[in-house]
């Protein structure tokens, strides 16, 4: 009967122990999760979104046409083509002939 | 005379507010009319089925009566939506530069001929008396709308070929300027152009194989007929080619720009 009663106490302070901590356990992870998203989301409003370096690799030899009003005005040219070529939507997905339902039926299939 | 100024007044002020209507017309706002009637048509679809089940339920007069004036409002809607579909594809093709004059305007009269159809359908629709006509009227407009898809489709082509064929001119140009440039560097004789020369015909290579690709794709879009089950894979096959095409040219350009490093390089 003595061994019941330590058993029960034993048992309400274990769970108590094991509970307490257990919803402890899940406050911290609750809250530095919360933070944590807060962070990453103060990270992405602080993060601008990156433009890709320009591959500008200096010419370390250059010949007499490196500085050349021609060549840079084709240069530009041909830069602003390049970014046109990646940026065309080449689907115009959204122009796709209507979906329509056209089956205008009024006797009861079989 | 006070007669003849007020309807002078009236003339040009209806004139002017009319010019600046079409003025402001453009795809984005043709686009958005179509979007608004398209999703004003899934509306009446949904009321439509809703009486039909009523109508095939119940079969009286009121449940007859009431289907009646949803398949209307459903085909009156259907019409609204492929007549506004076109008036979109044929603004997107106006602001589509690359196409050539012949062509945009052999698509014009076509898309014109077809929007006059569907007009005509709308009055009949209006003068269907019963529920049969509807009926047939409505599988008038499905069979006609196995032709408004190939056009529409091969519509859908000619935006997406002149939209190549924009950038192809404009590589060329490019491609005349450096071989003007080159002959000049050639005659100084300050310069190899051999390299640069040689990399040029390669890019013009791949100007060529852009070109290919594009009439490959136009050629499969020509091929569609009335009876095709499957249009929407025929044109996925050629939109498959024109971005083979888009990637020639992505890498014309970017030899364009290793020629350009070339000449600005000291031999």
């Amino acid at each position: 009967m003595i061994k019941i009663k330590i058993g029960k106490k034993f048992l309400i302070l274990f769970s108590s122990i094991f509970g307490g901590t257990l919803i402890a356990l899940l406050a911290i992870a609750i809250i530095f999760g919360f933070r944590q998203t807060q962070v990453d989301l103060l990270k992405k409003e602080i993060e601008k979104p990156v433009t890709p370096p320009e591959i500008t690799q200096e010419i370390s030899n250059p010949s007499p046409y490196a500085h050349d009003p021609i060549i840079l005005k084709i240069e530009e040219e041909i830069k602003e083509i390049d970014k046109k070529l990646q940026e065309t939507d080449l689907k115009e997905a959204s122009l796709n002939p209507p979906l329509l339902e056209m089956d205008i039926e009024f006797k009861i299939e079989e | 005379m006070k007669k003849l100024s007020i309807f002078l007044f009236l003339f040009f002020f209806f004139l002017s507010v009319s010019s600046a209507y079409a003025q402001d017309f453009n795809f984005q706002k043709a686009y958005e009319d179509y979007l608004f009637n398209f999703n004003k048509y899934r509306q009446s679809y949904s009321e439509y089925l809703t009486a039909r089940e009523a109508h095939l339920s119940y079969n009286t007069l009121t449940s007859k009566n009431n289907a009646q004036e949803k398949t209307l409002k459903l085909l009156q809607d259907e019409n609204e939506v492929v007549r506004t579909y076109l008036t979109a594809l044929r603004l997107k093709l106006a602001e589509t530069t690359g196409i050539s004059n012949y062509e945009e305007n052999v698509i014009y009269l076509k898309l014109d001929k077809e929007v006059s159809w569907y007009l005509n359908q709308r009055d009949k629709l209006m003068a269907a008396i019963n529920l049969e006509d509807l009926v047939a009227l409505g599988k008038e407009s499905k069979e006609n709308y196995q032709a408004t898809d190939i056009l529409s489709y091969q519509a859908l082509g000619s935006v997406l070929a002149g939209k190549e064929i924009n950038f192809r001119n404009r590589l060329n140009e490019q491609i005349i300027l450096i071989k003007e440039k080159l002959g000049e560097i050639r005659q100084k004789g300050d310069k190899q152009t051999v390299k640069a020369e040689r990399w040029l015909l390669e890019t013009e290579n791949l100007l060529i194989k852009s070109q290919e690709k594009e009439f490959e794709a136009q050629q499969k879009l020509a091929q569609l007929k009335t009876g095709d089950r499957y249009k929407n894979k025929t044109y996925n096959e050629a939109q498959y080619l024109f971005e083979q095409s888009h990637q020639y040219l992505k890498e014309a350009s970017n030899q364009l720009q290793e020629i350009i490093r070339e000449i600005k390089t000291n031999d």
